[in-house]
């Protein structure tokens, strides 16, 4: 059974059959009972074909002529592919991933009073309750998520306790190898951080180039009271890979959320970022770029809920667009009927270096509180002719002209960051994407 | 049997100086309830219409019943049941009708008099059975005269298929298809009315040429049709609706616009639509499901919409230009006032397709009471149509906290050379605006209608005169009780 | 005129006049002057009727009506103005149109046939005229990009053609240069006349030196603590609040 508009579930629920049996902890009952009427719910719905309103702009027609196999612990030789996207000079945790699957070994869990880092696989074996109760909190109705949920294969549970405050960000890092080729890699994470707790998230997503992977990553989020977290993404996936990212954040009062995110690679990227305001006196501010050529499509979607009154959210994403590349901006505001004093904002603006390239935005505004201030903007356009002349006029060529007027479009979004080796990070990166693009 | 084929043109003059046009005087009968195609036979037989007529129209429905009603809008409604629908159905008979304005709803009377309508014109809204008087053939005569020598055609559209069959087979469903979307080929199926206008080359149409006269055939709007076609370099100014409320038994109206704008030609297309919102509590009103849709064909053609949208429970509707002309111009000036239970979900598509197009949009909602209003519109770039223009501006305002305001744009570009521009902004009367009017001696109704028209002040004044001024005082109008 | 006898007035649950006598006759010019906080603003809202602004006890009499049972629109038509601290824009209404849409509902107000056309460009003409007011600012929505100055200027050019019979000026002169502080007291003292009154609340006495006023009264924490003529202003220009035993940073 599918649902109107939706690929047909089967394949993937007929995947999961045969791979049960395989997956972690599949000797635990009960999570054997979560995977499988995850994935009856899952096969229900299918997966979202592109006259589904919100995958309108990414198509997902190549989940459909391979059906991806899950991915297998690996025994992986990545020692320097690990040492290369690692920001050594921060100094605090680091939890590796690679092709899916906690690795122990690379990874380097400092311990520290009132945070605890888990492994998913272990904290099922070594908390079951709790991580019962983590998984009835958290369901969804998307079929991408109970599918996620039906084929994981590991994850991170971060817990931050009562006013602490991280000294150092946690850095977690993703990566894919060439014996992912084919491969599902799904990861399923839970951040909580406790009243008046403070933590910082490097998150970083990487593959090889030429490899074809579907990675799924989905992370739930919880803030309590005066909690604040910012998460600092970074996406440089190979460009035969199908990334999915999905945050789903809950803020209580006086809580706040930063989420950064600069998406380079991939050949399907798509970022959902879900921030629900639900106690007086949220923040959230989302800041991102997304920069594709060579047949690359990014995708991001933001879904900003102001469910009471007197909070404020402001996103601000960029998108540069080279030849072959394609982009989607998806935001939606929603402000509930109760949500007074709402202060919204959100900006798209999108640059267009090549004829064969595609910009879209779709910011989207659902408003039913009368005393809000909401408002979204959106462009696409070309460099700033005037401006690349007058650098011209000052000796610059026009490689580094536009290079130049790229990076200072991009740089707006990470002018606030923090935390100096990510900021720089993120600009590193993007100017190394432009050097080939311009 | 007097039938269509020799509806006679008769003009009258209902009041002012330019209300001016025809009346079609048939004598109808009923086809029966519900829509197959033996309705359809019946209605193109009625209409005396040519085979590739009829053949057109049985294609339209026999695609209509495939296909499903949309539910992308964000529109809560009882679906019309369509086998529950007279196609083609008679006027009311002097007999059903009020016998003077004593027997018609006091609110409608008060809010005529609010609009400065004469008690001769009110009687004709409010379907007083009143022998229309014609004052004066000759003015009339040379209304027509005048349109004559220009080589101006004007007239139903049942007219048109029978005597400009070229212009009718070349250019009916070219720009809204017959099975474009559900509504348009329904209308396409059953179209039963409708306006005919074609402009020759290099003529500036002397006036602005208004459905408004035509007044009487308030009942038999449910599904028109309008063709307008403006020929190379030439002009026309063309009025839809009318600013006073129409009681309308029909609740359905499905209409279909299609406008041909040829090289350097430029059609202005302004509506005001005031059909009936439904009461207080939400009951009754008309659903108004209308695709418009204008070519700009030629090199540096233009076609400017105008719609002010005060009316009907339900409002579906994206007046679009599909810009292929290079150089071309598309503009989009909106008002959506949607009160009590109303919901309107309007916008426009602007379709980028030449080079050097460029086009506008302006958009203010109103949303008071318990109502929704959406601004749904979409801004496309083709690959090739270099170095385009779009600027969107999209303010929602909103009057009491039971109401919704909502903006959902698509912006879709394919070329680098285009920029376009999408700003939108979610505010209310604020408590401090409201208290300087008062305190200036302003009564709380008339601030508001103040402010409002202030807010949409870019849009009121592409408005032709004959409109602005009923069209100001209708915007306080619909937003009575909205306050205070 | 207007007689204010033991006012109470709650803005929000709190209560920011708490006692407030004031007794204005015609023909006279009133100051009242406080430190911040002390409830000048909310004196001149609880006379013209702004919502939220809760009358819990007393009496506010003007010509003899009881002014607590009529709306803000039915006081500004019975012939008070007020003088906004911070006048408001109204997006896409012309100064034009707001005059005459505001002049013609006083009158129908008070039964009064419509102004002509005619007479209404006249008189607004000669009004900006007089308050030295570009004619071409007339034509621009209300106060919307005007400079405060421009927006006072405006308020002066309103009330001149409103022709009120009493006028509350809520911090008139606050952010003004000198020459338009003169502007703002000619207009003000345009409409001095035995007929009419006039309020004017003010932190400063600067205005005070052009509007030489009757009577001054100083409002601290929402009574009159003291009134007096116009030697009391230089007074509280000399010593400050604190001269008068009041702690302007407790208020």
């Amino acid at each position: 059974m599918t649902e109107k508009n939706h690929f047909e579930g089967k394949p993937y629920a007929d995947r999961f059959r045969s791979e049960q049996a395989a997956l972690p902890n599949s000797d635990i009952q009960w999570l054997n009972d979560l995977r499988a009427t995850s994935i009856e719910r899952y096969e229900a719905v299918g997966l979202p074909g592109p006259k589904v309103e919100e995958w309108k702009y990414t198509n997902l027609s190549a989940l459909k002529s391979e059906i991806y196999r899950t991915s297998k612990p690996s025994v992986g030789d990545n020692e320097k592919n690990i040492d290369e996207i690692t920001l050594n000079e921060i100094s605090g945790s680091k939890v590796v991933f690679v092709n899916g699957y906690f690795d122990q070994n690379r990874s380097n869990i400092i311990e520290s009073p009132g945070i605890k880092i888990s492994s998913l696989n272990d904290y099922v074996k070594s908390n079951p309750e709790d991580a019962k109760t983590l998984f009835e909190n958290n369901r969804s109705k998307e079929s991408l998520q109970n599918l996620n949920l039906a084929l994981m294969t590991g994850g991170y549970i971060i817990e931050v306790d009562e006013v602490t405050k991280l000294a150092e960000p946690i850095q977690i890092i993703h990566v894919a190898t060439d014996t992912a080729e084919s491969n599902s890699l799904r990861t399923r994470n839970f951040i909580s951080l406790a009243e008046n707790s403070g933590a910082q998230i490097i998150e970083r997503f990487h593959g090889e180039n030429e490899v074809n992977y579907w990675r799924q990553n989905v992370t739930r989020v919880q803030l309590a009271d005066g909690a604040a977290l910012d998460i600092l993404q970074t996406q440089t996936e190979g460009n035969g890979a199908i990334h999915m990212s999905e945050t789903d954040i809950r803020l209580a009062a006086d809580a706040s959320l930063k989420h950064y995110s600069l998406n380079l690679g991939g050949k399907i990227s798509r970022t959902e970022i879900k921030p629900t305001l639900n106690g007086k006196h949220g923040n959230v501010e989302l800041r991102g770029a997304f920069l594709a050529r060579d047949g690359a499509a990014h995708d991001v979607m933001t879904h900003m809920k102001h469910m009471v009154p007197e909070c404020e959210s402001d996103q601000v994403y960029r998108g540069v667009l080279d030849k072959g590349g394609k982009t989607a901006f998806q935001g939606k505001v929603y402000v509930a009927k109760d949500a007074q004093l709402t202060n919204a904002d959100q900006s798209n603006k999108n640059l267009l270096l090549d004829r064969n390239a595609e910009a879209n935005s779709k910011p989207e505004l659902l408003i039913y509180a009368d005393d809000v201030k909401c408002s979204h903007g959106a462009t696409v356009g070309e460099l700033d002719q005037e401006a690349l002349f007058y650098l011209n006029a000052r000796g610059l060529d026009n490689r580094d002209a536009k290079a130049l007027l790229v990076e200072a479009f991009i740089a707006e979004v990470f002018e606030e960051l923090s935390i100096e080796p990510v900021k720089e990070n993120y600009l590193g990166l993007a100017r190394a994407w432009l050097k080939a693009a311009v | 049997m007097v039938s269509t084929v020799e509806t006679r043109q008769t003009v009258e003059k209902v009041s002012g100086d330019y209300k001016y046009g025809f009346i079609t005087d048939i004598e109808m009968v009923k086809a029966p309830k519900g829509l197959n195609e033996d309705v359809i036979r019946f209605i193109s037989a009625k209409k005396e219409e040519p085979e590739w007529l009829l053949d057109w129209r049985l294609k339209a429905y026999r695609h209509w019943l495939t296909m499903e009603e949309p539910e992308w809008a964000m529109l809560d409604y009882k679906k019309p049941d369509f086998q529950d629908i007279y196609y083609y159905a008679a006027p009311k008979s002097s007999d059903d009708r009020p016998k003077s304005l004593d027997e018609v709803d006091p609110e409608l009377l008060r809010t005529y008099e609010k609009l400065g309508i004469s008690l001769q014109e009110q009687e004709v809204l409010a379907g007083v059975a009143v022998d229309v008087v014609f004052d004066s053939v000759s003015v009339a005569t040379t209304f027509r005269e005048t349109l004559k020598e220009k080589g101006v055609i004007f007239c139903s559209i049942s007219e048109a298929a029978r005597d400009y069959p070229d212009l009718m087979r070349k250019y009916l469903g070219s720009v809204v298809p017959a099975a474009d979307n559900f509504y348009a080929a329904l209308n396409s199926a059953v179209f039963t009315d409708g306006t005919f206008v074609y402009i020759p080359k290099g003529v500036r149409c002397p006036m602005e040429l208004s459905t408004y006269f035509r007044i009487n055939e308030a009942n038999t709007g449910q599904f028109e049709r309008t063709l307008i076609i403006a020929d190379d370099e030439s002009y026309v100014s063309y009025l839809e609706g009318c600013t006073a409320p129409m009681r309308d038994e029909n609740q359905l109206h499905a209409a279909v616009v299609e406008l041909i704008a040829l090289e350097e030609a430029e059609i202005k297309y302004s509506t005001v639509q005031n059909w009936y919102p439904g009461d207080k509590d939400g009951k009754g009103g008309i659903y108004n499901f209308v695709t418009k849709r204008a070519a700009c064909r030629g090199t540096n053609s233009k076609v400017s919409w105008t719609q002010v949208e005060t009316g009907s429970a339900i409002t579906w509707k994206y007046p679009s230009c599909i810009l292929q002309g290079d150089g071309s111009v598309g503009e989009f000036y909106s008002v959506a006032i949607t009160n009590n239970f109303q919901q309107a979900d309007t916008g426009t598509k602007m379709i980028h397709i030449g080079k050097d197009t460029s086009s506008t949009i302006i958009s203010k909602g109103i949303s008071a009471g318990k109502a929704q209003n959406v601004y749904r519109g979409l801004v496309k770039v083709m690959p090739n149509a270099e170095n385009t223009r779009n600027f969107t501006q999209c303010d929602s305002l909103l009057i009491g906290d039971e109401c919704g305001a909502h903006t959902v744009p698509y912006i879709e570009v394919k070329n680098p050379t285009a920029q376009i521009e999408h700003e939108a902004t979610t505010s209310k009367i604020s408590d401090e605006q409201l208290f300087y009017c008062l305190q200036r001696g302003l009564d709380v109704e008339e601030s508001v209608s103040l402010i409002v028209n202030g807010f949409c002040k870019e849009v009121m004044q592409q408005l032709p005169m004959e409109f602005a001024v009923e069209a100001q005082k209708l915007l306080g109008i619909s937003l009575e009780g909205s306050v205070g | 005129m207007l007689e204010i006898k033991n006012l109470h007035v709650e803005v929000g649950g709190k209560e920011i006049l708490k006692g407030l006598n004031l007794t204005i006759n015609a023909g006279e010019v009133h100051a009242i002057m406080g430190p911040n906080g002390a409830g000048k603003s909310t004196l001149s809202y609880a006379i013209c009727g702004k919502e939220g602004y809760e009358i819990t006890e007393g009496s506010i009499t003007f010509k003899g009506k009881n002014f607590l049972e009529l709306e803000a629109n039915e006081r500004a038509a019975e012939g008070v103005f007020l003088g906004f601290q911070y006048p408001v824009e109204i997006p896409g209404v012309s100064n034009m149109n707001f005059l005459k849409a505001a002049i013609n509902s006083i009158r129908k107000y008070r039964g009064e046939e419509e102004m002509a056309a005619v007479d209404f460009l006249k008189l607004i003409r000669a009004k900006a005229a007089e308050l030295e007011m570009d004619p071409e600012m007339l034509k621009r929505a209300v106060n919307v990009g005007f400079s405060g100055g421009e927006k006072k200027r405006n308020e002066m050019v309103q009330m001149a053609m409103l022709d009120p019979v009493f006028a509350v000026l809520d911090e008139t002169d606050s952010g003004l240069d000198i020459d338009a502080l003169r502007i703002v007291a000619d207009g003000i003292n345009r409409m001095r006349s035995p007929e009419k009154a006039i309020l004017v609340i003010t932190h400063y006495q600067r205005l005070l030196d052009y509007v030489i006023p009757d009577f001054v009264h100083v409002l601290s924490d929402g009574r009159i603590v003291k009134s007096g003529d116009k030697s009391l202003a230089h007074v509280l220009e000399k010593d400050g609040y604190a001269g008068l035993g009041i702690d302007e940073s407790a208020a």
